[in-house]
């Protein structure tokens, strides 16, 4: 049972459940991965876009405990990189609540890029956007360390 | 012949089922030995009865993912 | 279960005889020896019509006789003659079963006519130490049909002669159906059944009592409908792809069985080239998964990499201003403790006072400095971004790595294409009419073959998708049924059923998987030990579909090139397979088991016969010729008893008699 203070699970909102589900089909690039994997994806994707939603109506997702360190770390990045501050670490809900705003902004998002092409585009998108990123990324790195 | 295949009582003892779970088929596979035998088409009440009380024992653990 | 007798009266050639089988663990075997046409089938037939009503061995020549002893008949002028067969089982848990049919037939003016007779067929059970009985008609039947049924009879008496047809008369599905049967997992499948009746009827009750649980069942109602509808429509398909593939592969044997070399050659060129392509086409979806797994898990860091470095460098900054101290030091004293040596020497492990006093300030230092639980997480959360952002130097070249492996797959795949499209033409453009209407024929039924698997991979997509809607719909039913605490019950007696058939399901499929894959090694492994040309087989595989290849040391399909004496063997070794997997104990009658086999390798199948068949009760109905001294000897020491059928040829027809040999 979850304790007001310390959170022992991460949410997804009620009515987006379905939604949730249609990306573990099998037709989908998600086919067979777990909960906890595909909020992380969506996470990050609604970061990346900027895309946050607040949640209505709660429904468990999967139990806090099943991240692993670095996907702990990532998602404190997050709300540390939301609020600008490390004292947001201070507040489990508070961080858990950032990563859930970014999830479900970000699940549209998925759900549109994997379903709405033809099939294989979504992974040859994903593919060129990485490297894009990637590219930046490195040059970025290169132009702080001149 | 009111038994059930040995094989299928095995791989029932060692699946991973709950054991209400294995109590349930193994005593329901019972009643389909025992109907094939005797040719009795009506198991409604048998099936009930063994539901019924093993269901009332069982209780719910929380799944890992929801 | 073991046979205890058989009596024949007025059966066939029989006017009367007995068999009292043998009932030694050891000496299993029971051997019934005759000359050609002396009745050793019509034994096995006797079995059958006792049982089933139905002599399933009949010979050709007998087939149009009467059952009735023709002996018997001509000393019964006038009156009716009566033709009975009584089979003693002995079950398992010692307790017998008497079965006994008879018929009454009657000739007059030359005209010979069955007499209907009531009670022609009962059963007597013993229960306790009394007889209980009898139970006739199709009572009975069902009761016999439950110990042996009819559908698999022919796995526990079969006969030699016929066992080199029997690959080319049954199909895989029949053997299917007969492991389905065997394995008794038709019991699994009227569970599965009755308990989806009852979790259907817990949901009935809940009816009427909330309007918006009635709204979702109604459109569960409805998917489920559909869903059924497509299940059906994918089975038909699956049907018909199956009958495409037979076909094709008909014409495909056919073309590499002409006489043509070039055409031989291309066809099998062609074959390897599509077994070929299958496998790639299984690697270029293993590597799409391993790089969309790849990309999903790069896309984590990549896609939050500033929010990654901006909080690295807000923690490196509290580390720099001295907030956070270095975990090396508290790592670096604790370390000093259990070693038992201060860093400046002295001892602080031993029991005297000055070593004591050391460690106690040791011990203090080291509270002192103790981090808290959020400066240990700042710095495990330090630790594993940098980590992170570490194993993204190689992004980019094991994305371009795994690019160009695809790359080249598909590459392989599209010359492999090309030269299957070379060889559909130089074949279609064969100077032979025969064989451009072979060909013309394969490429429709190919073309077949991939429009319904077209089909049937758009049906699985659809019936997927339509199982996670039932499922989210089935939870949302539960939710909206749980609000009514009355209704509780029912969810939580729906929710155990469904579990239940859940594991009744996974338990009959892992069963059939099972069975399948120990019928396939035990057939092989009997097979290879029991044939005598050493090194020409790899072995026997069955398919999914029970379809039954033996392969030859080329890797070519080698059934159709068996001898029949070889494909007799094969079919021996898959029925002892299939007896000693089954988990059915009925005892095994084999008619003629060495008839096209010859000398040297009955001795090998003598040998070997009992090793396959352990702890079963076998009777072996065999000539003079199969039962020569070498077989006679090798099974010496299993045989417990031996019956010599006496035939005497006489002018109404024949008669036999069954002698004990001591």
């Amino acid at each position: 049972m979850s304790e007001k203070k310390k959170p022992d699970r991460l949410y997804i909102e009620k009515k987006d459940r379905e939604d949730w589900d249609r990306l573990k089909d099998s037709d989908s690039q998600f086919a067979g991965v777990d909960n906890k994997d595909i909020f992380l994806a969506a996470m990050v994707t609604g970061y990346f876009e900027k895309v946050e939603f607040e949640l209505k109506t709660k429904d468990g997702y999967f139990f806090a405990h099943n991240l692993k360190s670095s996907e702990a770390a990532l998602v404190k990045a997050i709300a540390v990189s939301k609020t600008g501050s490390l004292d947001v670490l201070l507040d489990t809900e508070k961080v858990y609540e950032i990563a859930e705003r970014y999830a479900t902004g970000g699940l549209k998002i998925l759900k549109e890029k994997i379903f709405s092409g033809e099939y294989g585009s979504y992974s040859k998108k994903l593919e060129a956007e990485l490297l894009r990123q990637y590219a930046k990324i490195n040059q970025s790195v290169v132009t702080l360390e001149e | 012949m009111s038994s059930v295949n040995k094989k299928i009582i095995s791989q029932i003892e060692n699946g991973n089922y709950a054991p209400e779970i294995k109590e349930l088929l193994t005593d329901l596979l019972k009643i389909e030995a025992k109907i094939a035998e005797d040719k009795k088409p009506r198991y409604a009440e048998d099936y009930d009865r063994i539901i019924k009380k093993l269901a009332k024992n069982r209780g719910y653990t929380e799944e890992a993912e929801m | 279960m073991k046979f205890d007798y058989l009596q024949m009266k007025n059966f066939r050639q029989y006017p009367n005889a007995k068999i009292e089988f043998s009932q030694s663990v050891t000496k299993n075997f029971t051997v019934i020896q005759g000359v050609n046409g002396a009745g050793k089938t019509n034994i096995l037939n006797a079995v059958t019509w006792c049982l089933f009503g139905d002599e399933k061995h009949i010979d050709k020549k007998c087939k149009g006789l009467p059952i009735v002893n023709s002996f018997a008949l001509s000393k019964c002028k006038d009156t009716t003659c009566e033709v009975k067969v009584e089979l003693q089982l002995i079950q398992s848990d010692g307790k017998r079963i008497r079965i006994a049919r008879c018929e009454k037939w009657k000739e007059q003016n030359n005209n010979l006519s069955k007499v209907a007779t009531a009670h022609d067929f009962l059963i007597m059970r013993e229960i306790e130490r009394d007889w209980v009985g009898p139970i006739y008609g199709d009572d009975a039947q069902y009761i016999v049909d439950s110990l042996i049924p009819p559908a698999i009879e022919e796995y526990f008496f079969f006969d030699g002669e016929r066992m080199n047809d029997y690959f080319k008369e049954n199909t895989g599905k029949d053997i299917k159906s007969a492991v389905f049967k065997i394995s008794q997992l038709e019991l699994c499948n009227s569970l599965i059944e009755h308990l989806s009746a009852r979790k259907t009827e817990y949901l009935r009750l809940t009816r009427g009592l909330s309007p918006e649980a009635d709204k979702i069942r109604d459109l569960i109602a409805i998917y489920n409908n559909s869903q059924q509808k497509d299940i059906e429509q994918k089975n038909k398909l699956e049907a018909e792809y199956e009958e495409a593939e037979l076909h094709e592969k008909e014409y495909s044997d056919k073309l590499r069985d002409s006489s043509l070399e070039n055409i031989e050659s291309l066809e099998s060129e062609r074959a390897a080239l599509v077994r070929e392509l299958g496998e790639i086409n299984g690697d270029i979806d293993e590597l799409e998964k391993e790089k969309i797994n790849f990309l999903h898990k790069n896309m984590l860091v990549i896609f939050a990499f500033d929010a990654l470095t901006r909080t690295k460098s807000l923690i490196d900054a509290q580390e720099e201003a001295g907030m956070i101290p270095s975990p090396v030091q508290n790592i670096f004293i604790d370390g000093l403790l259990k070693k038992g040596e201060c860093i400046c020497g002295s001892n602080i492990a031993a029991k005297d006072e000055s070593s004591c006093v050391r460690r106690k300030k040791v011990e203090e230092f080291l509270k002192q400095n103790e981090l808290s639980e959020m400066t240990k997480d700042l710095i495990n959360c330090n630790i594993q971004i940098q980590t992170m952002i570490d194993q993204l130097e190689n992004f980019q070249a094991n994305t371009v790595k795994l690019s160009k492996k695809l790359r080249d797959l598909e590459e392989k795949k599209r010359q492999k294409n090309r030269r299957v499209e070379q060889i559909d033409s130089e074949i279609s453009k064969s100077d032979f009419e025969e064989i451009r209407d072979w060909e013309k024929k394969r490429g429709q039924w190919a073309e077949e073959k991939r429009k319904k698997d077209n089909e049937i991979a758009i049906l699985k997509r659809q019936i997927d998708r339509r199982e996670s809607i039932l499922k989210a719909n089935n939870l949302k039913l539960d939710q909206e049924l749980k609000k009514e605490a009355k209704h509780n019950s029912l969810v939580n007696l729906r929710r155990f059923c469904e579990d239940g058939i859940r594991a009744a399901e996974e338990v009959r499929d892992s069963i059939m998987r099972n069975v399948k894959d120990e019928v396939c090694r035990k057939t092989s492994e009997q097979f290879l030990s029991l044939i005598w040309k050493k090194g020409v087989y790899k072995g026997v595989t069955i398919d999914d579909d029970y379809n039954i290849s033996v392969l030859h040391i080329s890797g070519r399909e080698g059934i159709g090139s068996l001898s029949a004496g070889e494909r007799q063997v094969c079919a021996l070794s898959f029925m002892a397979a299939l007896n000693s997997v089954s988990g059915f104990d009925v005892p095994i009658i084999i008619d003629t088991p060495l008839a096209r086999i010859s000398n040297v390798p009955t001795r090998n199948i003598a040998e070997n016969l009992p090793r396959y068949l352990p702890n079963k009760q076998v009777s072996l109905l065999v000539t003079d010729k199969e039962f020569t001294s070498e077989v006679k000897q090798t099974l010496n020491n299993v045989v417990g008893k031996t019956y010599l059928i006496n035939f005497t040829e006489k002018d109404y027809g024949g008669l036999s008699e069954l002698v004990l040999q001591t």
